[in-house]
């Protein structure tokens, strides 16, 4: 109940903060030479899906929901804004035969990413990400191996608008190869909403 | 076009063009030296993301080196010793720090982290070691020792890809494959200016599930866990250094299950082996000019078998012990060191049923001296000249119980900072290692089932090796450093193994009869050309090295010496694109190569390789902390690099790096 309540009120109580939007618009929304690493911190949520997928032929995907938690990385002297982040994004997959179990696969990842320093409202991104592609199969439909897990890599594109403050929507596209024998391939659609916080003070002494 | 590749290289080999002086440099970056080329410091051995010792030898540039399983390298420097040679010897602080077993040398033994070490120096050709015996090559190493109570460890963890997936649901074949790790090593030190005591523990352990090798070890492996080859070893070092007195030792112990592949048995022998460790070197400043050293080693190994579907070799107990005792001065000339040691060494066997241990002939016994020259000749030339000699008392089948070593070299710094070497080295060795499964046998040791057909040869003759070199480098910028090398080395009465080794389709193993010949001869010509670029956050090296092998009609030394790609291409660079994080990336492409004693199907003649590999590493918590990611064989290709070996994956590594100091200024051991 508490927890619900504290999720309801939650943008209300962060709007009233304005210095902290100031602080952290400052810091997001303009050219990279006033970006300083790790000062702020980007939380990106929202649902996703597999538009096509590879050597996966006897399961379906449904829809599922990811996160990605990022910072800012300065780049030297070039214009573009640098990201360190890392996420996952959970994909229920239906089997379509019986005898073969479903399973929850879980991607998670660390990234990297550029980012176009624009004062324009709209910017553009596009990284690397590498992780683990774990896979948990239903125990209750076969017997035997029930968790699986592989390295992933991905290439992924993202566009995202400012509409309020630090909310911003976005829209991106993740290529991944999983590299189990066979490889598995996807193309990951992801939207959502983010937000830009600044970052504890602990995250500063450990990155730094 | 050949004329145009002479020139470009009489230009390096001349120095700078047009004899410019490039005094003044203002290289921000790591400081460069003209023998920087085979030097590789701290910052740099970071980069590279390895945990473990051999991982990071491994990506050393001029490094070659084989594996059957990828994570047990063979180490062979600069390949002119061959495929089979033992591999260059690691010194850390001035201490020899490995021991051959069987027909390799065991890196990963070695207790080092990476960020343990604060300098690596790699120093190919023929050379002898403190304990009198000739090696191929030194690997030496300098530690850190931090200031004040320090608190140091590290993990490392390998992935390789390939595991099933959901196709474990629809193929009935499809298993996990290998992994690696933990590989992990923990530190606590106290250090003064004087005092330096350090107590650690070093483990490593990776999964033998490769299928070309898996089949192989479950046809011979009657355990009822999956072969996991692991070590254990518990260390300490001590260290003194006053202004007259020096003093290093290190000691440890080491437990560890092996599958280790034995060429001649042309399978993995699965066992334990217990090893117990100590060496030293003191010094005493005698007055200003004259020092008194003494170096002094012990080494004691058990082996036990692990559980198996034949008859393995007996139980082995080995011990072997070394001292020298040097006496050095430095004078107006230069300097001059004169050494003379004995090495004694005892081997048993538990043969059956027996408990006793048997022993394989008599205590071996070995005399040695050695004397170095060193020779100031202006201020930028040192010409030194080395001799020694061994004699090995009564120890083994062989007329030839001596043998040699002399090493004639000039060292030239260029005014521009680059360096001039020739080397003429001449060494004759005896085949003195007992621990070889073709001595073994000479011994009459038991080697049950597990390696049979091996008929050694009558006699054992002493194998002359004559080596010359010339390495040139010259800085043809400020911060582009230039350099060619030329080495041709001749072998003479070489024991070289002649192996028909034919793969059974069903269980992999690799079984024949092996037999040796004597007295093979043949020669090995390699140049080699490159350049180490430094900027001041970016260090990138390339080179390449050709090799050819000249035996007319001696097929014995063409198939003892093969094995290595005769042309191989390698690159690297490191750069800091931003504070605190480093980019770190290999390339490395070798041409075919062939292992005739595996050629009867077609299976010794492996395609050429090329393999990339990235390292992404950032420093946390005000450097207290360190993580890296590497990604091995990204392209995914692959890489066999040994008829018997695995095919090596695309493969992640994670390395977690910590260390809790009183102080970061860490003093360099001598």
């Amino acid at each position: 109940m508490f927890l619900c309540l504290w999720a309801a009120t939650f943008p209300s109580r962060l709007l009233a903060q304005s210095s902290f939007f100031e602080r952290s618009s400052a810091l997001y929304s303009s050219t990279s030479d006033s970006v300083r690493s790790f000062d702020t911190i980007r939380l990106s949520v929202g649902p996703g899906s597999i538009l096509t997928s590879r050597n996966v032929d006897g399961w379906t995907p449904e829809t599922g929901a990811g996160f990605v938690i990022q910072t800012p990385i300065v780049l030297g002297s070039t214009s573009l804004v640098g990201e360190l982040g890392i996420g996952a994004l959970a994909i229920p997959w239906t089997s379509k035969n019986p005898s073969r179990p479903d399973f929850l696969s879980i991607h998670m990842f660390i990234q990297g990413a550029v980012s176009s320093p624009s004062h324009h409202p709209v910017k553009l991104s596009t990284g690397l990400s590498a992780g683990n592609y774990f896979m948990s199969f239903s125990s209750n439909q076969v017997a035997g191996e029930r968790k699986e897990s592989e390295l992933a890599v991905a290439v992924f594109f993202q566009i995202r608008r400012t509409f309020y403050r630090q909310l911003e929507g976005f829209a991106e596209i993740r290529t991944t190869r999983v590299y189990t024998r066979p490889k598995l391939d996807f193309v990951e659609a992801k939207v959502g909403l983010s937000i830009t916080l600044n970052a504890p003070n602990w995250l500063r002494t450990v990155a730094e | 076009m050949k004329r145009t590749i002479v020139i470009i290289l009489l230009c390096i080999a001349a120095g700078p063009a047009s004899g410019r002086q490039v005094t003044g440099r203002q290289v921000t970056g790591s400081e460069v030296s003209g023998s920087e080329v085979s030097e590789w410091d701290r910052s740099e051995i970071m980069t590279r993301g390895s945990v473990g010792l051999p991982e990071l030898l491994r990506t050393l540039e001029p490094m070659r080196y084989w594996s059957t399983d990828r994570f047990s390298l063979r180490l062979v420097d600069s390949g002119m010793g061959g495929a089979h040679a033992r591999g260059p010897s690691i010194v850390v602080d001035n201490l020899p720090m490995t021991s051959p077993f069987f027909d390799r040398t065991p890196y990963e033994l070695v207790p080092l982290l990476s960020s343990d070490i604060a300098s690596i120096t790699l120093r190919s050709g023929l050379d002898v070691l403190d304990n009198g015996d000739l090696t191929d090559g030194i690997i030496e190493i300098t530690t850190l020792r931090p200031k004040g109570f320090s608190i140091r460890g590290a993990v490392g963890l390998t992935n390789e890809t390939g595991d099933p997936g959901p196709a474990i649901y629809s193929n009935a074949e499809a298993k996990n494959v290998d992994r690696s790790g933990p590989t992990a090593g923990l530190r606590m030190s106290w250090g003064s200016e004087n005092v330096y005591v350090q107590a650690g523990f070093d483990t490593d352990s990776y999964h033998m599930t490769d299928e070309r090798l898996d089949r192989r070890i479950w046809r011979l492996y009657a355990g009822d866990r999956k072969p996991i080859v692991t070590h254990a070893t518990p260390n300490v070092r001590l260290s003194l250094l006053y202004t007259r007195f020096q003093l290093e030792v290190k000691a440890g112990h080491t437990i560890k299950n092996d599958f280790l592949f034995e060429e001649d048995a042309g399978r993995e022998w699965p066992h334990k082996e217990y090893r117990t460790w100590a060496v030293g070197n003191a010094s005493l400043g005698l007055n200003r000019q004259w020092t008194l050293g003494l170096t002094s080693g012990y080494t004691h190994l058990r082996t036990g078998n692990l559980a198996a579907q034949t008859i393995l070799p007996g139980n082995l107990e080995w011990t072997s012990a070394f001292g020298q005792l040097s006496l050095g001065t430095k004078q107006g000339f230069g300097a001059w060191t004169v050494s003379l040691g004995g090495k004694t060494r005892d081997l048993r066997q538990q043969t059956g049923i027996q408990k006793e241990l048997v022993p394989l002939g008599s205590i071996s016994n070995t005399g040695f001296g050695h004397s170095k020259l060193e020779l100031d000749l202006g201020k930028r030339s040192i010409l030194s000249l080395s001799v020694g000699a061994q004699n090995h008392l009564g120890s083994l089948n062989t007329p030839t119980p001596w043998s040699y070593f002399s090493k004639l070299a000039l060292r030239h710094t260029k005014a521009s900072g680059g360096l001039l070497e020739i080397v003429a080295t001449l060494g004759s060795d005896v085949s003195n290692d007992l621990l070889t499964t073709q001595n073994l046998v000479v011994r009459g040791a038991s080697l049950g089932d597990w390696a049979t057909g091996i008929h050694p040869p009558p006699f054992i003759t002493r194998a002359n090796t004559r080596e010359i070199s010339l390495y040139s480098s010259s800085f043809v910028r400020p911060d582009l450093l230039l350099w060619i090398s030329l080495r041709g080395r001749t072998v003479e009465g070489l024991t070289a193994p002649e192996r028909t080794l034919v793969k059974d389709e069903f269980d992999h193993q690799f079984l024949g009869a092996t037999s040796f010949k004597i007295g093979q001869s043949g020669h090995v010509v390699s140049p080699s050309v490159g350049f180490v670029l430094t900027r001041p956050k970016a260090k990138m090296r390339f080179s390449y090295q050709y090799s050819r092998l000249v035996v007319g009609e001696n097929l014995y030394f063409w198939k003892h010496f093969v094995g290595l790609s005769p042309h191989q291409l390698t690159g690297s660079i490191s750069v800091t694109p931003a504070s605190r994080f480093h980019l770190f990336v290999l390339a490395r492409m070798g041409s075919q190569t062939v292992w005739p004693d595996y050629n009867s199907k077609g299976y010794g003649t492996l395609p050429r390789t090329f393999e990339l590999e990235g390292t992404l590493s950032k420093e946390l918590w005000r450097d207290n902390m360190r993580v890296s990611l590497s990604f091995l064989n990204v392209l995914d290709t692959s890489l066999i690099r040994h008829p018997a070996g695995v095919d090596e994956q695309f493969a992640v590594r994670l390395g977690v790096f910590v260390r809790f100091s009183d102080s970061e200024a860490s003093a360099q051991a001598k």
